[in-house]
C-alpha cells in the first residue's frame, strides 16, 4: 500500500503546521549552517548577525533532544480568505511526533503521525537547503526579546536587503530552543503564515499523560508501522536537466530573480511523464512540474479561471495554492507556498498560456497572426 | 473562548498583544462564524488601503474637454424652393460684398468640402479598420494547442510538493483526500476534540 508522504522531521512540524517554508531539518542543520554565506558587508549583501545564526541553529537542532506537547495554531491569508487549523502536537526524540488536527468547516479532524528517523534532505545534492538560502537571500538579525505561551523567546528578524520591514519574524524559546511562533509577511507587512503554540509543555511528563489521554496503548505502538513516504525517488542530475531542456522541457535554473531551483525529480509509475522542479529561497517554497500535454480543463476540480500578470490560468486557492495551466505542449502545475507577489512573479517566468479566451484577447492574438502574413521574415 | 466580537477590528489592525493574538487566531481556525468575520474585516480594511483619490472618468474628462472647444465647421444649408431648383444661399467663394469679412469668420464652402473628405476619408479609415478588426477576430479563434490531453493528478503533487519541502497541507482539500485514501494515516478512532 502507498503510504502518505510526510516529511520534514522535528522541528518540521513547526513548518509544516506553519504550511509555508523553512525547513529546518534535524540533523543536517549544523553542516548547513555552517555552509550559510558569511555576512559580506557591501551594497545587496545579505547581513548575518551570528547571534541570531546560532539561534535558527539551537531550534534546528532542539527537537533532538526536546520533549514537548503543545497546542498550535496555523493561519494563512490570501486575497480570497484565511485558512487556519488548531492541532495538538506531541514530540518525542526518538520517537516521533503526531499532529492532531482538529476539525474545521472544511478539513475533518485527523491525526498524522511523523517517525523520527530524519530522511535524507530531499534537496538538491544535499549541499543546499531552505536554511542556507534564508541566508542568501535575507538579512538575518535579533529582535527584541519576547515571550509566547509564557515562555521567554528570543525573536530572529529576517529581512530582504533594502527593505524596510521584515519577511518573517521566529519566536525561539530561550530556554530550549524550541520554535515557537513563525509569521511570513507579505511586501506591505501584513501576516500571511503564522503558527504559534498557544499552549505548550515541555518534559516527559507532558507527553505520558497525553499518551493515557488521547490514544490507548495499542494505537500508539501501532504507529511505530507507519512508514514516512518518500518524495518521488527519481532525482535528476544536472546534466540530466540539461538534456531535458534540449528534448524541450522547460527546466528553467532560477524563476525570477530569487525562486532559485534547490531539487528536480522525476515521477515513478503512473507519474513517470512528470517533472518536478523545486524552488526556494530560504523562506517561500514553490513547485513546477511539467506534464507533456495540453490541459485538459473541463476535468479541473474546484479550481477558478484567473488572470494572473495577464495570463489565463486555472487556479486552486489555499495553503498551499495551486495554479495549472499549459502552454507550448506541456501542462505546468504550481504549487506555492508563497505571497501573492512572488506566485505572479512565478508564472511570469514561465511559459505563458495562448492567449485569453475574451474578446480582446482574440483580437490580439488574430492581430498578431494577421500581421504574421505579411512579415517576409516570418 | 467566546466569539471574538469586537476583538476582530482590533486583531485586523495589529492591535492586540502577541499571546491574545494567538488565542484569537486559535479561535478562528476553528470557528467559521468569527473567520467570517475576520476576513471581511480584512478585506474592508485592504479596500480602504488600497483606495485611490477619486478620479473622474474618461469619459467624463473627454465630454467636460470638448465643452471648451469651438465647434465643427457648419455644414452650408441649402433650401429647397416650391416648384423650383435648389438654389444656394449663399454667394460663390469670394464674389459677395462681404467675402473677405465672412471667409474670415464663418464657415465657407471650402472647408465644407474639406469636412467633407475629412468625414469620408474617416469613414474609409473606420472601414479598414472594422474589415481589420474582423479578419483578426476570425483570425485569433483558438488554436488546438498540441499534446494529448492531461488533467495533472493534483493531490499527488500536492503530497509531493510537500515531501520536498516538509510541509504537510493540512489545510489542503487535496491532501485530506489523499489521507482518506492511504490507509495508514489517520488513527483509528482518534478524535479530533
Amino acid at each position: 500500500m502507498r503510504r502518505l508522504v510526510a516529511t520534514g522531521g522535528h522541528l518540521a512540524i513547526l513548518g509544516p503546521l506553519a504550511l509555508a517554508g523553512l525547513v529546518l531539518l534535524p540533523g543536517s542543520a549544523p553542516t548547513l549552517l555552517r555552509e550559510l554565506p558569511a555576512a559580506a558587508p557591501g551594497a545587496g549583501a545579505p547581513q548575518a548577525d551570528p547571534s541570531a545564526v546560532r539561534l535558527l541553529e539551537k531550534a534546528s537542532e532542539a527537537p533532538r533532544y526536546v520533549t514537548y506537547r503543545g497546542v498550535q495554531f496555523v493561519s494563512a491569508w490570501t486575497a480570497q480568505g484565511s485558512t487556519g487549523l488548531v492541532a495538538d502536537v506531541t514530540h518525542e526524540p526518538g520517537q516521533g511526533t503526531t499532529v492532531s488536527t482538529r476539525g474545521t468547516p472544511t478539513a475533518p479532524a485527523g491525526t498524522t503521525y511523523l517517525k523520527s528517523d530524519v530522511a535524507e534532505p530531499s534537496l538538491l545534492s544535499g549541499s543546499t537547503t531552505t536554511l542556507s538560502m534564508l541566508g542568501e537571500h535575507y538579512d538575518i538579525g535579533l529582535g527584541e526579546l519576547s515571550a509566547v505561551a509564557g515562555r521567554t523567546a528570543d525573536v530572529v528578524v529576517v529581512t530582504r536587503p533594502g527593505a524596510r520591514r521584515p519577511a518573517a519574524q521566529f519566536w525561539i524559546d530561550r530556554a530550549t530552543g524550541l520554535m515557537l511562533r513563525r509569521e511570513v509577511y507579505d511586501e506591505r507587512g501584513r501576516v500571511t503564515r503564522a503558527s504559534a503554540f498557544v499552549e505548550v509543555a515541555v518534559g516527559a511528563a507532558a507527553v505520558t499523560a497525553d499518551k493515557g489521554r488521547n490514544y490507548g496503548q495499542r494505537e500508539y505502538a501501532d504507529r511505530a508501522h507507519w512508514s514516512r513516504p518518500d518524495a518521488w525517488p527519481d532525482s535528476l542530475d544536472a546534466a540530466t536537466l540539461t538534456q531535458l531542456r534540449h528534448r524541450g522541457w522547460n527546466c528553467p535554473e532560477w524563476l525570477d530573480t530569487s525562486l532559485q531551483l534547490v531539487d528536480a525529480r522525476r515521477g515513478a509509475g503512473d507519474y513517470d511523464d512528470i517533472v518536478h522542479l523545486s524552488y526556494s529561497d530560504g523562506l517561500a517554497s514553490v513547485s513546477v512540474f511539467e506534464q507533456r500535454g495540453r490541459l485538459e480543463s473541463s476535468h479541473l476540480v474546484g479550481y477558478r479561471l484567473a488572470s494572473v500578470r495577464g495570463r489565463d490560468v486555472y487556479v486552486r486557492d489555499g495553503v498551499p495554492q495551486r495554479l495549472v495551466w499549459s502552454a507550448d505542449g506541456t501542462v505546468f502545475t504550481v504549487v506555492a507556498d508563497a505571497s501573492a507577489r512572488t506566485v505572479g512573479d512565478v508564472v511570469a517566468a514561465l511559459p505563458r498560456p495562448p492567449g485569453g479566451r475574451g474578446t480582446w484577447h482574440r483580437l490580439g492574438r488574430g492581430l498578431d497572426r494577421v500581421a504574421s502574413w505579411f512579415n517576409p521574415f516570418g | 473562548m467566546s466569539h471574538l466580537g469586537p476583538r476582530v477590528s482590533a486583531l485586523v489592525d495589529g492591535q492586540l498583544g502577541h499571546e491574545a493574538r494567538d488565542r484569537a487566531l486559535a479561535h478562528v481556525a476553528h470557528c467559521p462564524t468569527c473567520r467570517e468575520a475576520l476576513d471581511a474585516e480584512r478585506a474592508v480594511k485592504a479596500l480602504l488601503s488600497g483606495t485611490a483619490t477619486p478620479a473622474p472618468s474618461a469619459a467624463l474628462l473627454g465630454a467636460l474637454t470638448q465643452l471648451g472647444e469651438p465647434g465643427d465647421p457648419v455644414a452650408p444649408r441649402a433650401r429647397a424652393m416650391p416648384l423650383g431648383p435648389v438654389v444656394p444661399t449663399l454667394p460663390p467663394p469670394g464674389r459677395g460684398p462681404f467675402a473677405r469679412r465672412r471667409d474670415s469668420r464663418r464657415p465657407s464652402a471650402g472647408r465644407a468640402t474639406r469636412a467633407t473628405r475629412t468625414r469620408v476619408a474617416t469613414a474609409g479609415a473606420l472601414s479598414v479598420a472594422a474589415l481589420l478588426l474582423g479578419t483578426a477576430f476570425v483570425a485569433g479563434g483558438e488554436a488546438a494547442e498540441p499534446g494529448v490531453p492531461v488533467v495533472p493528478p493534483a493531490a499527488e503533487l500536492s503530497v509531493e510538493h510537500a515531501a520536498t519541502t516538509g510541509g504537510l497541507p493540512l489545510g489542503d482539500p487535496a491532501f485530506t483526500a489523499v489521507t482518506a485514501s492511504f490507509g495508514g494515516l489517520t488513527v483509528p478512532g482518534a478524535s479530533g476534540r
